[in-house]
């Protein structure tokens, strides 16, 4: 089902590139990385064992876990809170053709403001506390997940819900049984996206407003003396995150209710 | 066979064209009746509007005048008794053959599993009941929409050209298999096809339909079926064409007025000959 027929050889021959490739250009990457500092002597910039050694400090202090869980805890309820209004609202505009009309353009008018840009607008109604970067991520995750829920609904194959009405359904059956399922693939793509940007927003917004997680480590470790070894482990751990959350929405899109939106 | 399930009368339909006031005409009066338990193709040239005819018929597309009666009642939208078999990609990607046989089937009814049971089999793909249809070929795909329509135990069929998409062998095959299913479950079919081939080996009568705006051109009551389906059914095989020994002849390019019995009316070989387009 998947791809073309290889014979096992050339099959793990290349299961075998999968792998070797990328540490390959990891390992590149850090002797690159280790060798710039020395040669350039710099005394700030830290080196890759540096940065191994400042995440260990922060494990060792607690705060990694302490940080690495309150952004985890905003970006949770600020995405969470965006999936529940979202897709509803996406569904809301996709099937009903006269709200798509009234509500489209005021979003389409609000999607490209960046959430950085909401900033001060967050501190001036919520202070600084923790619902300001909740806020902020609400907004940056509400708009993919919105509009995939809409153009879900609007390229759901007609003949889905020909054959469904055909069978006499009701209304709220319909949904449940057809617009839901024939939309979630699309829908779960645009949930993936936004759980990136979502990412994306929790440091910047723990940059300005707030007094934990891993963008005020960040801020505070440059501040509090110029551990940049700190920045760097901040920036590592952001990136792994990132990738862990990434892997595991795409595990969703593995099952069989899913799986044909997808292509092949 | 006695009763008239489908009946229209004076039917006509247009679409609105791109510039206002220019309609676009596609069907112009159409007059058609379908017994019970028959089997009924519409044949006619590609976009001559006999898809537009079925979707009418099953209450998917408003139609523009005329009457469309189905069971004594004008059809207003669709409706379960009567289920619709579309081209391809009918079935729900998202539920297994198993679910998606069950889908029209109501949830109370306890012999949901025993009809399920019995369509999967009829259809040929007992072992297939979990799978998903990406996993299915277009045929196997066919068949569980076929099933589909079955289980929920309608009283007339519709189908837009089911077997338009898939190979020659597979398409011969599923002939044989519908003439089958057919004969086990007598439902009224009204099928649509651009070829008559395949209207002339599946239908009792073949409705030939003309260049757009369509109307009904010709009539062919294919014979020798009934006789062969009354007789046990069993020997009404699918490989063998039936040749329409009597082709029958509405007055070409003219609106043939339902109710004065045109299959009676003597006509030419070739007439029907002429007004088959493949």
């Amino acid at each position: 089902m998947s791809g073309p027929e290889l014979p096992t050889r050339a099959r793990r021959h290349e299961a075998w590139l999968k792998v070797a490739l990328p540490i390959g250009v990891a390992v590149a990457f850090l002797v690159f990385w280790d060798l710039s500092v020395r040669v350039s002597g710099s005394d700030i910039f830290p080196t890759p064992i540096a940065v191994l050694k400042g995440i260990g400090q922060l494990a060792q202090e607690g705060l990694l876990l302490k940080y690495v869980a309150a952004s985890l805890f905003r970006v949770t309820m600020g995405f969470g809170l965006a999936v529940i209004l979202g897709i509803p609202l996406g569904l809301l505009l996709g099937w009903f053709q006269k709200l798509y009309y009234a509500f489209n353009p005021m979003i389409q008018v609000l999607r490209p403001i960046s959430p950085i840009a909401w900033i001060p607008v967050a501190i001036l109604w919520f202070h600084v506390d923790d619902r300001a970067p909740i806020f902020l991520i609400f907004l940056a995750s509400v708009f993919p997940i919105t509009v995939s829920a809409m153009a879900a609904v609007q390229n759901i194959q007609p003949v889905y819900i020909r054959a469904a009405r055909n069978f006499g359904i009701g209304r709220l059956e319909l949904f449940r049984r057809v617009i839901f399922p024939a939309t979630l693939p699309q829908v779960l793509t645009g949930i993936r996206i936004a759980l990136g940007v979502a990412w994306l927003v929790v440091v910047a917004a723990e940059m300005i407003a707030v007094n934990s997680g891993l963008g005020y480590l960040i801020i505070d470790a440059r501040n509090a003396g110029k551990r940049y070894d700190l920045v760097v482990a901040g920036m590592v751990m952001i990136g792994l995150i990132g990738l862990g959350l990434d892997v595991l929405v795409r595990q969703l899109e593995k099952f069989d209710e899913v799986r044909w939106g997808y292509g092949r | 066979m006695s009763k008239p399930v489908v009946v229209l009368q004076d039917l006509w339909m247009s679409f609105p064209g791109k510039r206002d006031g220019e309609a676009i005409h596609v069907l112009e009066r159409v007059n058609l009746e379908v017994q019970e338990g028959e089997f009924v193709c519409i044949v006619g040239p590609s976009g001559c509007g006999k898809s537009t005819l079925l979707n009418i018929v099953a209450g998917f597309l408003p139609h523009t005048r005329g009457h469309v009666t189905v069971e004594g009642q004008p059809v207003h939208g669709p409706d379960p008794r009567r289920i619709f078999v579309f081209q391809e990609n009918g079935i729900f990607p998202w539920l297994t053959v198993h679910d998606n046989i069950c889908f029209g089937i109501r949830r109370d009814n306890p012999r949901r599993e025993e009809i399920f049971r019995h369509y999967v089999e009829m259809v040929g793909l007992k072992g297939f009941e979990n799978a998903y249809p990406r996993e299915l070929s277009g045929g196997m795909r066919q068949r569980v929409e076929i099933a589909r329509a079955l289980a929920s135990s309608p009283e007339i069929i519709y189908m837009d050209e089911p077997f338009g998409a898939l190979d020659f062998l597979t398409r011969l095959k599923m002939r044989s298999d519908l003439i089958r299913i057919w004969q086990e479950e007598r439902k009224t079919i009204l099928f649509v096809t651009h070829d008559i081939e395949e209207a002339v080996q599946l239908a009792d009568r073949v409705i030939v339909m003309s260049r757009r705006p369509a109307t009904v051109q010709e009539v062919i009551r294919v014979h020798g079926r009934e006789r062969q389906h009354r007789r046990g059914g069993g020997e009404a095989r699918a490989g063998s064409v039936r040749n329409p020994r009597e082709s029958v002849r509405a007055a070409p390019r003219r609106p043939t007025p339902p109710r004065a019995g045109p299959e009676e009316s003597p006509s030419s070989e070739h007439g029907s000959a002429r007004a088959c387009p493949v």
